[in-house]
């Protein structure tokens, strides 16, 4: 049994609880987001201004994938465009982090 | 009220002097955080309030906290705010107001800290009489002084599950600093 054999079932339930899966995620994201725009307007922190900005691509980047699954015709949300996506994410974050 | 009016009279001190009104007992870099401002830039304008009276530090351990001296006031119950913005003390005072006395076991085992470190913090609560201490065969017993202030307090100073929440958000970035 190779080691793609024993990652399949992994794969196949990941397939099946797909749209729960993103709909989680989706919902985690929105209360990040909410959570991290209550922290900026406490302390008023540029640095969590670029967190909240981070979350909220986040959550629009899920937002778009659980409509790409239920609502749009086929997949609007491409591969590509995920990419683009966490790459303004992770450069928000790293931006943030080394922020002073 | 002029002179009030003339030492605030920067855009700065007075984003300064109005925190520390709101927020009486913020620390350094929670001050620094809520105006912005530079490290020096504030110390400076800390330390010309501190002058002209408008504002008084208190250290408190590692920290030094500072209030409003024409603003709101809270007196002698000031040390014992201080004191309630720290976790482990707050979990101590708390449990103490669950019982007439306790000893520093008992109080270890229900804080879920060392009993070194109960002492420790003890010792802090009794030198700023919050907590009194009375020895009965060869224990001592710990018991709040005044557990009425606490509980007034502890009512004002009360969080929401969302406010934890964001205090738990606002500590992991500030963790984070480069």
């Amino acid at each position: 049994m190779s080691f793609w054999d024993f990652l399949r079932p992994i794969t196949q339930t990941a397939w099946e609880i797909n749209l729960a899966a993103e709909s989680l995620a989706m919902l985690l994201s929105l209360g990040i987001l909410v959570i991290s725009l209550l922290a900026y307007r406490k302390t008023k922190s540029k640095r969590l201004l670029l967190v909240s900005a981070a979350f909220l691509f986040f959550a629009i980047k899920w937002i778009l994938k659980v409509a790409d699954q239920i609502i749009s015709p086929g997949f609007f949300f491409s591969r590509a465009s995920e990419a683009v996506a966490e790459l303004i994410i992770l450069a928000l974050l790293f931006y943030a982090i080394f922020k002073k | 009220m002029a002179e009030l009016d003339d030492a605030l009279s920067l855009s700065a001190r007075d984003k300064i002097y109005r925190a520390v009104v709101k927020n009486p007992g913020l620390h350094f870099r929670e001050l620094q955080r809520r105006t912005e401002l530079a490290t020096g830039s504030l110390q400076y304008h800390l330390d010309y309030l501190a002058r002209r009276h408008l504002v008084k530090s208190v250290k408190q351990g590692k920290f030094v906290r500072y209030y409003s001296v024409r603003g709101e006031q809270f007196g002698e119950d000031e040390t014992l705010m201080n004191l309630l913005r720290q976790d482990s003390l707050r979990k101590i005072v708390l449990f103490l107001l669950t019982r007439k006395s306790a000893t520093n076991l008992a109080i270890a085992a229900a804080v879920g800290l060392s009993p070194s470190t109960v002492s420790w913090h003890l010792s802090k609560l009794v030198g700023n009489n919050i907590v009194g201490v009375r020895k009965r065969v060869r224990k001592k017993y710990f018991y709040l002084a005044n557990p009425e202030k606490v509980m007034q307090l502890l009512r004002g100073y009360k969080k929401s599950f969302l406010d934890e929440l964001v205090d738990h958000f606002v500590e992991i970035w500030d963790s984070m600093e480069p």
